[in-house]
């Protein structure tokens, strides 16, 4: 197909189903409603005109508005990944409005809400606009992991604000999405404990192979190693061992991310395995203590761990990537 | 690695056909040409002529649809994992490198092919490193952070870490890209003493002209994934065939 034809085909098909979409629904319409408003199309045409077009005009716009802010954040910090909410506007806004629903009592819609909406919003913006990366233009990546560090804090906050809502933190199915520590007993225990060390072990005698993946594929090729292997058994590796742990503990968020991180601008570690090594002692540490904390903050409710893992790291995290 | 130690080319090309997909290669002329030793040849032609794939295709042994590529006399696929960090070594067009990482754990890493996986990795101290840390003089820079480097030094640390891995060849893409004049100059003189003090044979593809007239001993200019020119830079530089080469 050549480029003009592309464009032809799709605003000719774009066309069509615009122009179709109003009429489905759970009633389908007939098209002579759009004008014929007595008799048999009376009830259509007031479906129609005032309930399917308004919902459309809001679909259509909030679509094609996300479409070009992911285009232009891609664009702006160059990188495919980013989309709107990378930068936590959004999610600071969402804790915002259930703030306003949960304590307030305002209704979704209503202009207050979306007032304290873009309180939530604006402190974010202003974060960033006072933060050095911004301002000097450099570091587009802290700036995602900032945006990233943001998002995880406020989503946490917006599950302990639901949780007040509905009495009751992380019971039923909903425990897995922000993780918790089930009461083994001691062999069940020692049995995770084995499995995992054996995994580890496996990770930090592929600590070398990693070191070299470092250099650069090129440079690995020469030191007679295989990139595409190491990586496919680096990712079979961690599946399995991730597999493990997410089905006895759920999700817990922000360790994978925050200590690496931590651990990278404090000790400037040497090798990987050295990384791996402190990375360890710190995960252990930092979880040991949420989950002192998860069971001792409103005995006997248990916190999700995971909400507190963000809580904690959260703004230490980003309080480092803030300094640096 | 005795035969390698006595073979009288550093690269062989034998009716070698490149192409990333196996149907389509590059150029449907075969490609032959042999690289004395003991030289520094450059490699030259228009963006797109095949260079960094001929660069890739001798360190990873991909992208050769037909014929025979050889370092040494060996295809890159026959060499044993403990020969191959003394075979070549690279330094790449855009070096990846870990940021955070000291220049003397960087350096020290080029010891990682030949210290086996569960044994430490010599220290930068150790006399291994005397003679490359002087050559450089790179001393200075041992307990900075590569990130803390200016372009010019970290071109130098990289070509520290290329000669560490102690190879017979080395291969530079565009070494001087992102280099002044100054650190340019300064990164062909320490090439140029490199060549004498490790008897290393070196093929560099770049795109100044003016500098490979100066430093190199032979030139191989491709062009459409075809030879274009082989042989020695007087000659090259007699003809009219720069002109033709980029016309």
């Amino acid at each position: 197909m050549t480029f003009k034809k592309k464009y032809v085909v799709f605003i000719i098909s774009a066309a069509l189903i615009l122009w179709a979409l109003p009429f489905i629904g759970s009633e389908n319409l007939s098209f002579q409603a759009i004008w014929k408003s007595s008799g048999q199309y009376a009830l259509d045409h007031r479906i129609l005109w005032s309930l399917r077009i308004p919902r459309l005009i809001l679909v259509l716009t909030v679509g094609a508005s996300l479409a070009v802010l992911g285009a232009s954040y891609q664009v702006v910090f160059n990188n495919v990944l980013a989309e709107p909410y990378i930068l936590g506007v959004s999610s600071g806004v969402t804790l915002g409005l259930v703030v306003a629903e949960t304590f307030f009592d305002l209704r979704s819609g209503t202009p207050q809400n979306i007032a304290v909406g873009l309180l939530f919003a604006g402190l974010v913006v202003m974060l960033f606009l006072l933060s050095y990366q911004w301002r000097s233009g450099r570091g587009l990546e802290k700036i995602v992991l900032f945006g990233m560090g943001l998002n995880f804090v406020f989503s946490s906050l917006l599950f302990l604000v639901l949780s007040y809502r509905s009495q009751s933190l992380g019971a039923g199915s909903i425990r897995w999405l922000f993780g918790h520590i089930p009461w083994l007993n001691t062999s069940q225990s020692l049995i995770f404990l084995l499995i995992n060390l054996t995994f580890l072990s496996g990770l930090w005698a592929m600590g070398r192979l990693i070191d070299g993946l470092t250099l650069g594929d090129s440079v690995a090729y020469t030191f007679g190693f295989s990139p595409a292997k190491i990586r496919g058994l680096l990712f079979l590796l961690t599946s399995l061992q991730l597999t493990l742990i997410t089905s006895i503990t759920g999700a817990i968020g922000f360790i994978g991310l925050v200590v690496p991180h931590c651990v990278r601008l404090l000790f400037h570690p040497g090798s990987t395995r050295l990384l791996f090594i402190i990375s360890a002692l710190g995960g252990a540490l930092f979880l040991g203590l949420s989950d002192s904390l998860s069971r001792t903050l409103l005995p006997p409710l248990e916190f999700p761990i995971g909400v507190i893992t963000t809580l904690l790291g959260g703004p230490l995290f980003l309080a480092l990537l803030w300094k640096k | 690695m005795e035969k390698i130690t006595n073979h009288p080319f550093f690269v062989e090309a034998l009716n070698v056909q490149l192409g990333f997909q196996p149907r389509t290669p590059l150029s449907d002329k075969p490609i032959s040409f042999q690289l004395k030793r003991g030289l520094i040849t450059g490699l030259i032609g228009p963006n797109g002529a095949g260079k960094s794939t001929l660069i890739n295709a001798l360190v990873t042994g991909q992208s050769i649809i037909r014929g025979k590529l050889l370092c040494y006399g060996i295809e890159k696929n026959r060499v044993s994992k403990k020969d191959s960090s003394n075979l070549i070594s690279i330094l790449p067009q855009e070096p990846t490198f870990p940021r955070e990482l000291r220049v003397k754990h960087f350096l020290e890493l080029a010891f990682l092919p030949s210290t086996g996986l569960l044994k430490p990795l010599p220290s930068v101290e150790s006399e291994q490193f005397e003679l490359e840390l002087n050559t450089l003089s790179l001393k200075p820079l041992l307990n900075k952070y590569l990130k803390q480097l200016s372009s010019g030094e970290r071109q130098r640390v990289f070509l520290a870490r290329a000669l560490l891995q102690k190879p017979r060849g080395l291969l530079l893409d565009e070494p001087t890209n992102h280099l002044d004049p100054k650190a340019t100059s300064d990164f062909w003189q320490i090439i140029q003493i490199c060549k004498n003090q490790f008897a290393i044979d070196i093929l560099v593809s770049s795109h100044d002209i003016s500098l490979l007239k100066k430093e190199c001993d032979w030139i191989l200019a491709i062009k459409n994934g075809a030879l274009f020119f082989d042989g020695t830079t007087d000659d090259f530089f007699r003809s009219d065939i720069t002109e033709k080469l980029y016309a």
